[in-house]
């Protein structure tokens, strides 16, 4: 049986309809993965599921909970199922938890009953957290472990309903197989789940039904394997498509050209906490070089010690010479925080006047958007008026426009949608194949690496010694980055 | 806690019918500000000029806010006061705007030894208050405004040097200032394109709320007799002077101390409008 049924939602603002008749349904110890991109409205069904639609927001359709019909557009009855029969698994577990109460309180104050810390610390232990962390408070854990404290509370409840609003969106790989294994362990325990997400490999790997939601409709919808095996729909074809693990790996080839960047038994850190030791490495123009391990481990601090930002500890780095500005230029994670926000990014790009070349610079400007493809309205907008794929185009085209010798590459399209994803990565492979620029990208993608590297490196650590780099180009099945 | 949050819950700032920031905050702000600047031309009375047969007299045709004990005008008492107050009030948190907003930034720039000589001073002058600092400084000085325009700016600096410092160092850490200068842009544009955005909102709040408390700390030391020299005119002192008088001619207590009131609220109400604005802010950055 069903436990949870979405049955034409609708939900509208005035002159605009977010989402248009969804209709879902998950049954018990089952995983509905409802897929989209940012804006098209998924968010909005977990939303309107707990009654959470702010009012003035029309809301229309059915919600049935456990056999329960209630209306859409009925928050206080929904809100008053949360915790009996709903449960939302947020965002940001770490802004989610109390940050006063111990893991273990935080848990047991869902249960009653004289041995609850006991439960509570069982439960704990069954979403795989150590028995150490479990009197720690919220700012001693780490994010994957508030995200098992959030599923442990979800596993006390009576809840039989968990919705979770895009448990990875900014993850590392490692911290996504976090997640996967918590909804593994719900899954197992009989719930239901709705799974609301932009992350394909989640899906892939975790969930048994699965629908696409584009512009506000579902347009397919289906057991994930099938669905994913042969999608029916353009969006479904185009969503799978741009997905790095099914990309045919980039064949290794001897390089000639120049090297642009060398790195000599370098060492570097922050502060004096030394994170990585004895690196040698080159990076070739015209190569994209991929910097692999997981996270924490020192991969932004290496980029930022190339950049010249952070002192290296020892050893020496090599870069092409600079003529007013650094020759090594960064591309950021979140694209969107690159500009200004106090001005229109169009102001942004046209204070480059101020540079060394920057007129020259700015000449290049609209060669280099119709080549990415932006129009020059988005110039008009503030940076958080316009999407993470626009922005990364942007923030690409401006750096190209001050003709750099290498990109520095920090998980430049782990904020964005897949088919954005696959944009971005085009657009770099370009830069390198047309423009000749080193780049180094910066990733926990194992995928992506095989797909658009030249080259692979990989930085690994054994406990708490210094990091070592270890070249992994021509072994395509290196350990993961877990 | 186990319930979900609602994402952002728009209208937490506080809200004001529309039109009351313009009628109680700029509005009598700005008139006051205005009868500072060009009070002399305005008035034909001479505010020392004592006409004892008026002494006591409340409000009437010659006298629109009555007469004091000596029979000076009140009105014209009120004028000459606001030129003191007022401007002082304002020139001191212009000087301390100006020194804190430089301080505050280099700190948060340089870091280190900067930083550490700038935040320490910073400690050690907050922990005195304003009022204390501007009587002690006074006692020292001897009164006269200069000694209470240097105890004002000397007290509130700190205070403008501290939130530059830290929003700065906020600001500066931000990838777009990360960025722009991996793009070769120069400290001096960085500061104005990346940081004074996010700072000036906060400064023109507790610049606007350190106008009133500045209005209340002149017109304190004037009441207690250490601000400036009589005859001259000042709000706190015309309220000392009259003070005796209050049961039998209550105007000449009451229009110093409106006049004290509405500068205070209403500058308050203009910092409490812009530091609402900067959840706005906040919601953007």
């Amino acid at each position: 049986m069903e436990r949870l049924v979405v049955d034409n939602l609708t939900i509208a603002t005035e002159g605009r309809t977010i989402v248009e008749n969804v209709t879902l349904g998950v049954s018990s110890g089952e995983i509905l993965a409802v897929l989209g991109e940012t804006g098209s409205g998924k968010s909005l069904i977990a939303s309107a599921i707990m009654g959470l639609i702010p009012r003035g927001v029309s809301v229309s359709g059915r919600i049935v909970v456990n056999g329960r019909s209630l209306d859409a557009a009925d928050r206080d009855g929904l809100r008053s199922l949360w915790s009996k029969d709903l449960f939302l698994l947020p965002q940001e577990p770490l802004n989610a938890l109390a940050p006063l109460l111990r893991a273990d309180a935080q848990v047991a104050e869902q249960i009653r009953g004289r041995r609850s810390r006991a439960e509570a610390c069982a439960a704990l232990s069954a979403m795989q957290l150590d028995p150490r962390h479990h009197r720690k408070r919220p700012f001693e854990l780490s994010g994957g472990m508030a995200q098992r404290v959030m599923a442990a509370i979800a596993s006390v409840t009576r809840a039989g309903i968990i919705l979770a609003d895009e448990p990875t969106k900014g993850l590392d790989a490692d911290r996504r197989h976090v997640v996967a294994g918590v909804f593994d362990t719900l899954r197992a325990s009989g719930r239901a789940i709705l799974l609301i997400t932009h992350d394909i490999a989640l899906v892939r790997a975790l969930a048994d039904q699965v629908a696409f939601l584009d512009e506000r409709r579902i347009v397919e919808s289906g057991p994930t394997a099938g669905v994913l095996a042969s999608p029916a729909t353009d969006y479904a074809r185009r969503y799978v498509a741009s997905d790095p693990s099914s990309w045919p790996a980039r064949a290794y080839k001897r390089s000639h050209t120049r090297k642009t960047v060398e790195a000599e038994r370098l060492r570097i850190g922050i502060d004096d906490a030394v994170l990585a030791d004895e690196l040698t490495f080159h990076c070739h123009a015209g190569h994209i070089t991929a910097l692999l391990g997981r996270s924490g481990i020192g991969k932004t601090t290496l980029g930022r010690t190339l950049l010249g930002l952070t002192r290296p500890l020892g050893g020496i780095v090599r870069r092409p010479p600079a003529e007013g500005r650094s020759a090594l230029q960064k591309l950021h994670q979140d694209p969107t925080r690159v500009f200004s926000p106090w001005q229109a990014i169009g102001r942004s790009i046209e204070d480059m006047r101020h540079l060394a070349g920057g007129e020259s610079a700015l000449r290049q400007m609209p060669v280099l958007m119709q080549r990415f493809g932006l129009r020059d309205d988005m110039l008009e907008r503030r940076p958080h008026q316009i999407s993470g794929g626009e922005a990364q185009r942007l923030a690409l085209a401006r750096i190209l426009a001050l003709k750099p010798k290498m990109l520095i590459a920090d998980e430049p399209t782990s904020r964005l949608d897949p088919p954005v994803q696959e944009q971005v990565i085009r657009h770099l492979r370009e830069i390198a194949d047309i423009d000749e620029l080193a780049v180094l990208l910066i990733t926990h993608d194992l995928d992506l690496a095989n797909a658009i590297a030249d080259r692979r490196m990989l930085l690994e650590a054994e406990d708490a010694a210094p990091a070592r780099l270890r070249d992994v180009t021509r072994s395509p099945q290196a350990p993961t980055t877990q | 806690m186990t319930q979900p949050m609602l994402a952002s819950s728009p209208g937490r700032a506080r809200r004001w019918p529309p039109g009351f920031v313009s009628v109680f905050g700029f509005l009598p702000l700005a008139i006051m500000l205005l009868v500072a600047l060009f009070g002399p031309w305005l008035l034909t009375a001479n505010p020392n000029r004592q006409d004892l047969a008026a002494a006591y007299a409340p409000p009437s045709a010659a006298y629109v806010l009555g007469a004091d004990d000596l029979g000076r005008s009140i009105a014209a008492r009120l004028v000459a006061g606001a030129r003191i107050s007022l401007g002082i009030a304002v020139v001191g948190v212009l000087a301390s705007l100006a020194t804190g907003l430089l301080l505050g930034f280099l700190s948060a720039f340089h870091g280190g030894g900067v930083r550490q000589v700038v935040m320490r001073l910073s400690d050690v002058i907050i922990a005195c208050p304003s009022l204390l600092f501007v009587i002690l400084v006074s006692g020292l000085l001897g009164g006269g405004i200069g000694a209470i325009l240097f105890g004002l700016w000397m007290s509130q600096w700190p205070g403008f040097a501290r939130l530059t410092a830290a929003i700065a160092a906020k600001e500066l850490a931000a990838d777009h200032v990360e960025a722009s200068r991996l793009l070769g842009f120069r400290p001096g544009y960085i500061f104005r394109a990346h940081v004074m955005p996010a700072i000036m909102p906060y400064l023109t709040s507790l610049g606007a709320l350190a106008v009133g408390a500045n209005v209340l700390t002149i017109s304190s030391v004037g009441f207690l007799g250490l601000g400036l020299r009589p005859p001259d005119a000042e709000w706190g002192s015309m309220i000392a002077g009259t003070m005796t008088y209050f049961r039998t001619s209550p105007h000449m207590v009451l229009a110093p101390a409106g006049a004290i009131l509405i500068c205070t609220l209403s500058a308050t109400v203009i910092g409490e409008y812009y530091s609402a604005r900067h959840q706005g802010i906040e919601e953007i950055a």
